[in-house]
């Protein structure tokens, strides 16, 4: 019998389809659990309210180190303009 | 401190939407009619209800894990009244409507015969605000909504659904199969 084996057959196609989609949603859930560790608020990635706890310590360090160059850039200014002091009156002392 | 409940939100959810967009575009297809070569309408049928089935499964996982997280600190009355959640009280909001669409499609399909096809039919169709509903919701929600991973399977699901009912709207409306007295 052709059609019952045709039934048979498009059956077990289902069966397995159904089997496919279990196991990609099980892998997927498996890969997207690792792609969301990026989207966590204690990551700092999101705008979420969380992010301020884990931002403070991490904000305040940033700070630092740019008050360190800045205060590196000021100090080098200071030392180049104490030389530029004495040197344009000897320009105008030539002239 | 452990996030792992943060990360299964994010997976059980984005994983339920792929679901249910494959749900989406299987019930597209056979409203259409479509003949799928040695796929006879009753296996895709099959493949479809169980997609649905494991959509619940994913939505309930999502839920569950959002209820143990404690960033969000979602609760039973946040999770299920539209409106009540202290985390971004809109898009959240949006995914209860969700979640809530979805359980009435799947209590229609359960009394379906009582229903009968025609009015069975019009709730199923509540099956396209849901995914409306929760395609939003993920991308207002969804704290990693802007990583081009997600995007993509934004694209492709919007994209997809948009195609299948563009086929539908074209394709001339088929005979009405005649049914019992339901």
């Amino acid at each position: 019998m052709p059609g019952r084996t045709r039934i048979e057959a498009a059956r077990r196609r289902a069966k397995a389809a159904k089997r496919a989609v279990a196991l990609v949603a099980a892998v997927g859930f498996a890969v997207v659990l690792g792609l969301a560790r990026q989207g966590h608020p204690a990551g700092g990635t999101s705008p979420a309210r969380a992010v301020s706890h884990t931002d403070e310590g991490r904000s305040s360090s940033v700070d630092r180190s740019d008050d360190s160059d800045s205060d590196d850039s000021t100090l080098g200014g200071g030392t180049l303009a104490q030389p530029s002091n004495g040197s344009p009156p000897a320009t105008t002392h030539t002239s | 401190m452990s996030a792992i409940d943060w990360y299964a939100a994010r997976a059980a959810g984005v994983v339920a939407y792929a679901l249910l967009t494959g749900g989406v575009l299987l019930g597209v297809l056979l409203a259409g009619r479509a003949r799928v070569p040695f796929w006879p309408a009753f296996a895709v049928e099959d493949v479809h209800r169980f997609v649905g089935l494991l959509t619940g499964v994913f939505v309930a996982l999502h839920v569950y894990a959002l209820l143990l997280d404690r960033y969000v600190h979602t609760s039973v009355v946040a999770a299920l009244v539209p409106g009540a959640s202290t985390y971004r009280p809109f898009w959240v909001a949006l995914g209860t409507v969700a979640l809530e669409l979805l359980a009435a499609v799947g209590v229609s399909n359960l009394l379906r015969k009582r229903l009968g096809h025609t009015r069975w039919r019009r709730i199923h169709y509540l099956t396209f605000a849901v995914w409306a509903a929760a395609t939003v919701h993920g991308i207002g929600a969804g704290t990693d909504a802007g990583a081009g991973w997600l995007r993509v399977i934004y694209v492709v699901a919007v994209g997809s659904v948009a195609a299948a009912v563009a086929w539908r709207g074209l394709r001339p409306s088929p005979v009405p199969a005649r049914r019992g007295p339901s």
